[in-house]
């Protein structure tokens, strides 16, 4: 924790702080060979904002956004989420976190292809132990809010790929997490769609959603509050 | 474990060809298993149910025989059928002899079982037509009664009514001492114990004496009737201190009495049911595997939104296990017919009881078909569940996207 942050902590302001790196770093052991993913990366992250990570392939951006959403661990350095360091938590405790307060969107979507769109954003309330009919309700609300209320019984197998990230998009919010983290969210997707994907990400920071955004796409990019650079591993 | 129930299901409907042939093959494999739980036990459960419809409770024998195995007899079985009769809770003591006799009717002559019973109404067979053998204080003069079995009546056209000659020895003047006689038939019954195709026919055990021109008193076996029939402990080791020369077995100590000498069945069901169980194994456990290297992608997204390993370890396991239960309507169809055709082949063997069976589906055979499919899927889905829960997330959803 910074001095800043450790001062306002005490004087009781809240931390708007979702998730703090600070110096991490993380390495690939390949036969005989050490690759360095992330060399030294501090970032905060805060409720209510939008963070681009740009930079060319193999720099470190989806290292950084596994890092920051506890799918995996640094190999120097401290990720805190939600003022909890992830590599001192435990894999199910930190699972746990993961489900209450992280939505995950992937460029591949994984939605589960023998789900309906409803039942792929049910999904993780359904996990988290959300009685049957406030699932159902939450799940309608956001294919609603994703322009999808008229799909949720529609498999993945029946909808484009636009239509497949809004339902990721719609799953990723089901729990209301307080950490989005989109990674190529519109690397599949064609221009007019990739835009109405980042629209509905920087509709989830009024929320008070806290996003993560990995790109190519330097409109997207251009759109969060704060852009990073990445190169070899680093924040240039 | 309702989102885990709720996974595991959809998947197995994922691939809808796929997981019909899997059950299919389950179905096949599985049957061998209930066909083998139904044979390891079926001649027994089988007899249990004969036994039961006679209703006697126990059964004294010559020591280490069964009944009517062979040609042994309890010497001085009318004065020991008479003092166990006599013991509290005794409803009837009945000593019958059994051989093989021949019998001559329209011109005719052919072998038959004898059952000789002390006089009617003892309860060694159930008349469907006529007359019992007469009572205790049978009249004196006349022609001897008989009763016949309805393959009898059948085959050599033998009536309520008729006469038949009875002969110890298959042909006349073999024996001066045991001259044939006529006798009267006056019903014809259901012979608990007839064998396929046998004919059967009761007599009085005086008569059946005189006509083996040998003395009474000896008998095959004698029959025990309990007012309670749960009750035989005290009685078996009484008339077992009474007579050392005999045995006495309650039904249950007569079914393990014979489950010893019907172990060839056992051992067979055993090493059959064993091998169809290993097969099934093999079956869900490759299944499952190949059906979550499919899916290590789904798995790093499901880990990463939130699933703990054990919750992916136990998705699998219960994979697994579905398959194994979804295969047992499959399995019991196939298994009962396989076992009604199997068993139709083995009782056409010679010298087997009408009512015996080989394959018998008790609830206990069902039950421990159910629970070995069941436990089969959940263990064959360990392999696959630890390949599962062990899924390196950022490094699978990384390849996932570069692929």
């Amino acid at each position: 924790m910074t001095a800043a942050r450790a001062d306002a902590a005490a004087a009781g302001v809240p931390d708007p702080a979702v998730v703090v790196a600070e110096a991490v770093a993380k390495e690939y052991r390949t036969a005989g060979d050490t690759v360095h993913a992330l060399r030294g990366v501090s970032l905060t992250v805060e409720t209510g904002r939008m963070i681009s990570v740009v930079g060319p392939s193999g720099c470190g951006k989806s290292t950084l956004l596994h890092l920051l959403g506890g799918v995996d661990l640094p190999t120097s350095g401290t990720v805190t989420l939600l003022g909890q360091p992830t590599h001192a938590l435990p894999d199910a405790q930190l699972a746990r976190v993961r489900l209450a307060h992280v939505g995950f969107v992937f460029q591949r979507f994984f939605l589960l292809p023998m789900l309906t769109a409803e039942e792929n954003v049910m999904l993780p309330m359904l996990e988290a132990g959300v009685p049957a009919a406030a699932r159902r309700a939450r799940a309608a609300a956001l294919l609603d809010r994703v322009g999808l209320a008229g799909r949720a019984g529609h498999r993945p197998g029946q909808l484009s790929g636009g239509e497949m990230q809004r339902v990721a998009i719609a799953r990723a919010l089901a729990n209301r997490p307080a950490l989005l983290l989109a990674d190529e969210p519109t690397g599949e997707l064609d221009d007019a769609t990739g835009r109405e994907i980042v629209r509905l990400l920087r509709d989830a920071t009024r929320d008070g959603c806290a996003v993560v955004v990995v790109t190519h796409n330097a409109e997207l990019a251009a759109l969060a509050d704060l852009q990073l650079r990445m190169r070899n591993g680093a924040v240039v | 474990m309702r989102s885990l129930v709720f996974l595991a299901g959809r998947t197995l409907g994922r691939n809808r060809v796929r997981s019909a042939l899997v059950l299919l093959g389950l179905a096949v494999t599985g049957a061998l298993l209930l066909d083998m739980t139904m044979l390891a036990h079926g001649l027994e459960t089988s007899l249990g149910t004969v036994l039961g419809r006679i209703g006697f409770a126990i059964r004294v024998l010559p020591k280490g025989s069964l009944p009517f195995a062979g040609e042994e007899e309890i010497p001085g079985a009318d004065g020991l059928a008479a003092a166990i009769a006599r013991q509290p809770g005794v409803a009837a003591a009945v000593p019958v002899a059994a051989t093989n006799i021949y019998v001559e009717h329209g011109g005719t002559r052919f072998p038959s079982f004898v059952l000789a019973v002390p006089h009617g109404g003892t309860g060694g067979y159930a008349l469907l037509e006529g007359k019992d053998l007469p009572g205790a204080s049978r009249p004196a003069g006349g022609m001897p009664a008989a009763v016949i079995n309805p393959i009898m009546a059948r085959r050599d056209g033998v009536r309520v009514g008729d006469t038949v000659v009875l002969s110890a020895v298959p042909a006349r003047g073999l024996a001066p001492l045991a001259a044939p006689r006529a006798f009267r038939v006056t019903g014809i019954a259901d012979f608990y114990v007839d064998l396929a195709a046998q004919r059967s026919i009761s007599i009085a055990t005086a008569d059946l004496r005189a006509l083996q021109g040998r003395p009474a008193g000896a008998a095959s076996m004698i029959l025990v009737r309990l007012n309670d029939p749960a009750r035989t402990g005290p009685l078996t080791r009484w008339i077992a201190a009474q007579d050392p020369r005999v045995d006495a077995l309650s039904n249950a100590d007569f079914l393990a009495r014979l489950a010893t000498r019907l172990t060839y069945f056992t051992q067979f069901s055993l090493i059959l049911g064993s091998l169809s169980v290993a097969v099934s194994f093999l079956l869900i456990t490759a299944i499952v595997t190949l059906s979550v290297a499919e899916r290590l992608g789904e798995i790093a997204m499901l880990r990463a939104i939130g699933f703990t390993r054990a919750r992916i370890a136990a998705l699998v396991v219960l994979e697994g296990t579905a398959l194994g239960m979804a295969s047992l309507p499959g399995t019991f169809v196939l298994g009962l017919v396989i076992a009604r055709y199997l068993d139709a082949i083995l009782r056409q063997a010679p010298g087997l009881p009408v009512d015996l069976h080989f394959f018998v589906l008790t609830s206990s055979a069902a039950a421990r078909t159910i629970a070995l499919l069941t436990a089969t899927g959940a263990v064959a889905g360990l392999y696959p569940a630890a390949l599962a829960s062990r899924t390196a997330v950022a490094a699978t959803l990384h390849a996932e996207v570069q692929s």
